[in-house]
Parts: C-alpha cells; sequence; structure tokens
C-alpha cells in the first residue's frame, strides 16, 4: 500500500522517472557487462591455456614486444627455418615435441566450389603438443610429412560444413587443383582470444606446405614441447643458445604460450578498468539523478506527507518511506541494466566463441552496488520529507 | 472520564522581539458523544486551538488529557501514533493526494495505525471492504478508481470524510469543512456529521460560520484567546 503513491506518481510524471533511472540503469549496464566479460575472458584463456598447456613454448622470428597488452611483431625475418626444428629435436634433451607451423592461403576448391578455410601445414607431433585429438580417422604421419604427401586433416567446422556428421575419410579436397585426400577429422576447438576459429582449419604435412604451395623455405613459427619435469624456464634458455649459436644474431624469440595469451588477456583488462570508471562515473550520475528527481518529489508531494503524518505517520515512517523508494527506484532502474547487460554479455560470448556464459555474479554485484546508490541517494530525500511538521503543510491561513 | 480536557491552555507565539498570545488559558471538557462546534473569527485563536487538540500542536502551557492520557507529556512519535488511534482529521481543503484514486486515499491512514489496533479493527472487514462501504454510505461507491482533480469540491469533501473514519477514530476534528464549499455541499456535509454524531460518534467541528454550527449540540465561541460558552 505504502508503495502505491510512489507508482502514482511516477505514472503522472514518467519522463521524469525515466531519466532517474536512467543513470543506475547505465551505470549496471556497464558494470555487470564488464564483470561478465572479464569472467567470461578468464574461463576462455583459461581454457585455450589449458587445452595448449602452460608449458608450451612459442618460437617466433623477428622480435616480439609487448605494446599496450598486445603482442607485436616488430621487425619480420624469414629466417627460422624446418632445419632449426629438425636441430631442436636432435640436440634438446629437455625437448619432448617440436612442431613448425606455415600458414598457407592457397584456393581451396571442393565439389567445385571455393570454400574459405585456413590451411596450416604442421608435423604429426602437432597433437601432442597442443593437446588435440581426431574426432575420427587419424592426423598426419611421420612418412607423409618426409613424403610431402598430398594429405589433410579437416576441422570440425569444415568438416561439418561440407559433409555434415559423416566421416570423410577418404574423400578428396583440392588445393591450387592438387587433391588431397582426407584422413581425419579433429575434435571441436573453439576459437582464440583474438576470435579466430581454430575450427575453420584444414592441416596438412608443413613439408606441402612449405615446398608444394609456397615455395619458401622458413615458417611462421615452431611449438616446443619440454620433456615433463624440465622447468621452462631452462629449456627456454636451452632454446635461446642454440638458435643464437645457428643464426649467429638473436633474429627470434622465444615465449611461453601462456604469456602470449596473457598479453592479449592484459588488454582486455585494461578495458575492464576502464568500463569499471565509466561504470562507477554513471552510478554517480545515476545517484544525483534520484537524488534530484526523489528531492523535487518531496516539494511535489507534500499533502501526501502532511496527510500521512496528520493521520499518524511518525517522522521515521516518512523517511522510511522516501529511502525505500529511492532504493526501488534504484533497483528497478539496475534491473533494467543488468537485463541488458546479461543479454549483451551471452550475445558477444557466443558471438566471439566464449561459449554461453550467463553473467550472473556480474548482474548480482551490480544490483546489489544499485540498492546501495539508491539509499544513498535517498538519505537527503528522506530527511527532508520527514523534517515538516504536519501544521505546517496543513496550515490554511 | 471526559474524552477531551484542556486545562489552562496558553500559546504564545514569538515573532522576532514581538509576542503574541494567541491562546489566553482555554478550559473546556468534551465529552464523548458531543457535536461541538467551535466557533469565532478568524484570528481568534481557534485554528490553534485546533491543531492543539488535534495533537498537531503543543501548548506553550497547560495541560491535555486526551482519553486520560496526559497529550504533552509524550513524545513526537507517540504523540503521531496517538492521532492514528484516537482523530479522523477533515480540512476545508480537502487535502487528497492527487496521484491516489478514491480508494487509496481513503486507505492511507490505515498504514499508521499500530499493529494490534490494526487487527482489533479490521477484524471483521478488510480495510478495503470498509473503505468501500464507507464510500458507497457517503454516495462515493461508483467512483472508487477516480482521481481527486475529477470529483468536485463536495465529492472531495465526502472522500476526505470517508478516509477520517476509514480507522474508527473516536473524535472527527473537522476545520471549516465547508468553507470551500456551495450551500449545498456544505449542507450535505453537515448531515453527514450530524448522522455519525447519533450514531455515537464524538464530532468536533471549528467554523466562523454561525449556519455551519447550528447543526451542533453546543457551541464553544472562542474570541481573543478565550472562551465565551
Amino acid at each position: 500500500m505504502r508503495l502505491k503513491s510512489l507508482v502514482s506518481y511516477f505514472r503522472e510524471n514518467k519522463k521524469r522517472l525515466i531519466l532517474s533511472l536512467l543513470g543506475v540503469a547505465i551505470g549496471v549496464f556497464s558494470l555487470s557487462l564488464m564483470v561478465g566479460i572479464t569472467e567470461a575472458m578468464e574461463k576462455r584463456v583459461e581454457r585455450v591455456i589449458g587445452k595448449m598447456g602452460s608449458r608450451v613454448l612459442v618460437i617466433l622470428p623477428g622480435e616480439v614486444k609487448n605494446l599496450g597488452g598486445r603482442t607485436i611483431q616488430l621487425s619480420f625475418y624469414p629466417t627460422l627455418t624446418v632445419k632449426d626444428a629438425r636441430a631442436i629435436e636432435q640436440k634438446c634433451p629437455d625437448v619432448k615435441a617440436v612442431s613448425p607451423f606455415k600458414k598457407v592461403s592457397p584456393n581451396v576448391h571442393h565439389g567445385g566450389k571455393r570454400i574459405t578455410a585456413e590451411v596450416f601445414g604442421v608435423w604429426p607431433s602437432y597433437p601432442e603438443i597442443t593437446d588435440y585429438k581426431p574426432l575420427c580417422g587419424r592426423f598426419l604421419r611421420r612418412e607423409e610429412e618426409d613424403e610431402m604427401a598430398e594429405r589433410a586433416v579437416l576441422g570440425y567446422e569444415v568438416a561439418k560444413k561440407l559433409y555434415g556428421s559423416e566421416c570423410p575419410v577418404g574423400k578428396v579436397i583440392y588445393l591450387y587443383n592438387a587433391p588431397y585426400r582426407i584422413v581425419g577429422v579433429m575434435e571441436k576447438r573453439g576459437t582464440d582470444l583474438s576470435g579466430e576459429n581454430l575450427d575453420n582449419r584444414i592441416y596438412i604435412p608443413l613439408s606441402s606446405a612449405v615446398r608444394r604451395i609456397s615455395n619458401v623455405d622458413y615458417v611462421d613459427g615452431i611449438y616446443v614441447l619440454p620433456v615433463e619435469g624440465a622447468k621452462v624456464e631452462e629449456v627456454k634458455k636451452e632454446l635461446t643458445e642454440l638458435l643464437l649459436k645457428r643464426h649467429g644474431k638473436k633474429d627470434f624469440s622465444v615465449n611461453r604460450f601462456e604469456d602470449l595469451v596473457n598479453t592479449q588477456k592484459q588488454a582486455m583488462e585494461i578495458f575492464s578498468r576502464l568500463s569499471l570508471i565509466v561504470s562507477l562515473i554513471a552510478f554517480g550520475v545515476g545517484a544525483l539523478g534520484i537524488l534530484g528527481v526523489m528531492t523535487l518529489s518531496v516539494y511535489e508531494r507534500l499533502v501526501e506527507i502532511g496527510v500521512k503524518r496528520t493521520f499518524g505517520a511518525t517522522k521515521r515512517e516518512i523517511a522510511l518511506q522516501f529511502l525505500a523508494e529511492a532504493a526501488l527506484l534504484s533497483l528497478v532502474g539496475g534491473s533494467g541494466g543488468a537485463l541488458l547487460s546479461t543479454v549483451m554479455v551471452v550475445a558477444i560470448s557466443s558471438l566471439a566463441g566464449w561459449g554461453v556464459f550467463i553473467p550472473v555474479k556480474g548482474a548480482l554485484i551490480s544490483l546489489g552496488l544499485a540498492t546501495v546508490v539508491g539509499i544513498i541517494a535517498g538519505v537527503y530525500p528522506a530527511l527532508r520529507a520527514s523534517s515538516f511538521e504536519p501544521k505546517e503543510i496543513l496550515n490554511e491561513t | 472520564m471526559a474524552l477531551i480536557e484542556l486545562k489552562g491552555i496558553k500559546k504564545v507565539f514569538r515573532q522576532g522581539e514581538l509576542q503574541v498570545e494567541v491562546l489566553k488559558g482555554i478550559d473546556l471538557t468534551i465529552e464523548r458523544g458531543e457535536f461541538v462546534a467551535v466557533m469565532g473569527p478568524s484570528g481568534s485563536g481557534k485554528s490553534t486551538l485546533m491543531y492543539i487538540m488535534g495533537c498537531l500542536d503543543r501548548p506553550t502551557e497547560g495541560k491535555y488529557y486526551l482519553n486520560g492520557i496526559d497529550v504533552f507529556s509524550l513524545k513526537d512519535d507517540e504523540l503521531s501514533k496517538l492521532r492514528a488511534k484516537f482523530i479522523g482529521f477533515v480540512f476545508q481543503s480537502f487535502y487528497l493526494i492527487p496521484y491516489l484514486n478514491v480508494l487509496d486515499n481513503v486507505l492511507v491512514p490505515v498504514d499508521y495505525l499500530p499493529k494490534e489496533e490494526k487487527k482489533k479493527r479490521f477484524k471483521e472487514k478488510s480495510p478495503e471492504e470498509k473503505a468501500k462501504e464507507l464510500l458507497k454510505r457517503l454516495g462515493m461507491g461508483e467512483r472508487l478508481k477516480f482521481k481527486p482533480a475529477e470529483l468536485s469540491g463536495g465529492q472531495k469533501q465526502r472522500v476526505a470524510i470517508a478516509r477520517a473514519l476509514i480507522n474508527s477514530p473516536e473524535v472527527i476534528l473537522a476545520d471549516e469543512p465547508t468553507g470551500q464549499l456551495d450551500s449545498a455541499s456544505g449542507k450535505a456535509v453537515m448531515e453527514t456529521f450530524k448522522e455519525l454524531h447519533s450514531e455515537g460518534k464524538t464530532v468536533i467541528v471549528v467554523t466562523h460560520d454561525p449556519a455551519v454550527a447550528s447543526y451542533a449540540d453546543r457551541v464553544i465561541k472562542i474570541k481573543d484567546g478565550k472562551v465565551e460558552e
């Protein structure tokens, strides 16, 4: 019953209501969006690192720098070769598996139609390093690498697009009109943090990619998996020394896969921090909005206050009414914002392929904060409302 | 025990250096079930007296016993609850809450009745039922969802009377209840008070209008802050 006057009052002052709700709605929206995205991203990072293993090292040509949270290749050197990978395999006792990789972009045809997919040349050890399993068929073999065989393993999505749920082992796709026989399909991987779809790939023997398709002798990078028990930092040193000796200068960098992922995470964290500031400002504006509208409403609701006091309301009851109303306004605005941000987070995380994620934590934190903001903003109007004596309001002379 | 007992009530207003003694020692006893008009020209102090009787203002001096309770020994909150329990107010300008409909306006005082009193007084009928019944009786049964702005002055005052009656108070305290009404509506309002009185309610009407005062059984004239009965 006591809320009826609030509802009825704002039914007649809708614009004011919307204005007062907007600030808090935006505050809650940006805060829970931020918490939600950060959380979704952290989950994704955990999954990516978890799959690759936090021990995997990546050797990249040129110099890599972490600028503002982004990994930037400062200079490019076509100096990292398959021979380097072989040398690592033979000379580093602490290395369990090595796989160079080279991304090539041939025209890919299937059944007379051109399809878009990334083509990756890798060694047979690639699944071991990246903890990647075939869904059907098998991965590439050593002899296929040695023979520059025209064999291909499809990523999950490529296979699904072309063959549905059927296992396409034995079928053929064409890279630059050369037929590649399909020997397997890999399990589903999702996207990496930069949004690249890891399932829209075709894996072929590295030798085929380097010699047959691009006809160069350098690779894009080399994945290295240290043996169990070996210290990752020591392996890193070992690799650096070996490559320095081979190249004569430091035209490469050795990174932990985890660090590369984390730099992306750091970029997102900077974004998060900015949106935290934005949401705090929005909360401040929202609080001022509620403070203003509620204070204004006190003066427009003097009759209500006077009548209620006359009919037995204590100052405390009046103050509590206005306080509760301010909190309610804030909560209503906040719920709107939380709803919207939940929809956004679900949409963003599924579009980005981070998997469906419902940001319960963000929404709850923001709603709690909205209530607190409402109560704080309600203190002044509540005190003002309860400061009137009924005879002052109802004095008729 | 008298319902209302005023003893030596004095009220002094200070305006800077100036002190104005509005009530100069009022002694007054009103019994349960009386219909009393407090009459006097404007400036006589009758409104101040009404505020004091309504527990909305404290006198500078003197004692007030309402149903035997020494009113001005009470704290502000207790005074509020005393109003809720004992007094139903009717004002000249109605003071209906403009954004609430008729029914909700009548229900406003129910929230402020102390819990145990609420249980006792609404044992047989819910507040909504009682409000509807009161409004029906006052000829407003068809307009429960109307907003005050959609009502005439006489209708507004009838809603205000229903509001004053919702908590079944001992006393109806009306301050110039016909002041803003045409004579026909004014008459109807006074007839309603008379009817309430015949049912045993104590009704106190403050007015300057002899025609209004003529409905009462007893007229108390206030002049220059004193009683001239």
